[in-house]
């Protein structure tokens, strides 16, 4: 299982190993400032990010924010 | 009350009611009139102030077997003495007889609204879920520690009679001190007065912990267990993948009855269901985006597109939601569980997406 999440420390605390940092609290991966299709791009992106560290051994709770590679 | 000799009804079961050991653990309700078995000791400590005139007796495999009912058939048979007081056990560690006693307990204060007492030993499953409904003396877990526990019952229960309020606590109520009359706290949020103001308690506790001094806290924070991390996905093209999330999404109408705030429900809907006709059932963040566009909480368009394109081998067709706003941890804990137990009764599930607000 992996978290996105836009207060990742929460789930740090609580014990989840896979973590991703979502974009806002309102929209975990969207962005309504966004124009439709570069929303979907960004969201692409948050997913990928999240099935990529599914596929990746992690050792206790780990946060991935998208900027990272 | 003064001068009035209180009614007492006595809640035992089988073994303590001198009906037989395990093997009569099946056995039914029976009552006889008096105390019997600990009943005598508790009539002793009772002495002029009451009476126990009737005790009523259950097997301990009887009564688990269907605990509201059989709560409700001994509930029937307590009421017809028009008992004053009542007095369950004590069980100790025995759980199936801390569960009736509870159960008896939280019966007969709702129904007769009397004071109910009882007594267990702090891991009984008894404690955990009838501390709200009844006074549950601390008890060690052998039964060599029963006269002092009956004791403490009465002295609890004369103390509760005097009608005496707790003037240090805000509301005024009747509510003796955990502490000082040796049961389990009954987990109610009260206000209470103090002497010093929350700014000097704390640093006094603070300057104690500086100084490497032993202090109390006042409120301790729940203590989260360690979770062994799952092994990684190994060939995602050919695994199903499953969404869940606690933003609130939920089919229009709300069929499961998930609540907007302190919610204790989940539920697994058809996820293409969901997109087709939903509403968001949760007052703890702006819905309004969601609402707009659900895939902003739960990313349905671009799992689509990802099983499409053979990234991902398959979505699994139910989403699981729930609302978490002011969701209590225990509760969320158990739905966790609940969740991740039928995500594993599916069996083709590899891996979960839960995308929170």
């Amino acid at each position: 299982m992996v978290q996105i999440t836009a207060i990742p420390n929460i789930a740090q605390m609580v014990g989840v190993n896979r973590i991703i940092q979502g974009r806002a609290v309102p929209n975990p991966v969207g962005d309504p400032s966004l124009p439709k299709e570069k929303e979907k791009e960004l969201r692409r992106k948050y997913i990928l990010k999240a099935l990529e560290l599914l596929q990746k051994d992690v050792e206790g709770p780990t946060v991935v924010t998208l900027e990272e590679t | 009350m003064a001068g009035k000799k209180l009614r007492v009804v006595h809640f035992l079961n089988q073994f303590f009611g001198q009906i037989g050991s395990e093997d009569k653990a099946t056995s039914g309700f029976v009552v006889k009139e008096g105390p019997v078995g600990p009943g005598l000791a508790l009539q002793k400590e009772l002495g002029d102030r009451g009476d126990i005139v009737a005790t009523v007796i259950c097997g301990d495999d009887y009564f688990a077997a269907n605990v509201d009912k059989n709560a409700g058939e001994g509930l029937r048979l307590v009421a017809s003495y028009q008992p004053d007081l009542f007095f369950a056990g004590p069980a100790f560690a025995g759980g199936r007889y801390g569960v009736a006693c509870g159960a008896m307990c939280k019966a007969v204060s709702a129904e007769l609204g009397i004071f109910v007492i009882t007594g267990m030993y702090e891991e009984n499953p008894g404690v955990e879920l009838y501390r709200k409904y009844a006074f549950i003396c601390k008890a060690p877990n052998i039964a060599r520690g029963m006269p002092e526990v009956l004791r403490n019952m009465v002295r609890l229960a004369f103390r509760l009679l005097s009608g005496e309020k707790e003037m240090r606590i805000l509301t005024r109520e009747n509510l003796p001190k955990p502490e000082e009359y040796h049961y389990f706290s009954r987990n109610l949020l009260r206000n209470e007065y103090c002497e010093k103001s929350i700014a000097e308690r704390s640093v006094e506790r603070l300057v104690a912990k500086l100084q490497g001094k032993p202090f109390e806290s006042e409120v301790t924070p729940p203590i989260f267990k360690k979770v062994t991390p799952p092994a990684p996905i190994k060939d995602l093209s050919h695994s199903e993948i499953a969404l869940i999330s606690d933003g609130g999404l939920v089919p229009k109408g709300n069929p499961g009855g998930l609540a907007s705030r302190s919610n204790l429900k989940w539920g697994a809907y058809d996820i293409e269901a969901v997109f087709r006709e939903y509403e968001v059932t949760h007052a703890g963040y702006f819905n309004d985006h969601v609402l707009e566009r659900p895939d902003r909480l739960v990313p349905f368009d671009v799992m689509r597109d990802l099983v499409k394109e053979g990234k991902v081998g398959k979505l699994h067709r139910t989403f699981f939601s729930t609302s978490g706003n002011c969701t209590v941890t225990k509760r969320c804990g158990e739905m966790g569980e609940e969740i991740g137990t039928e995500i594993k009764r599916r069996e083709t599930i590899a891996g979960a997406i839960l995308t929170s607000t």
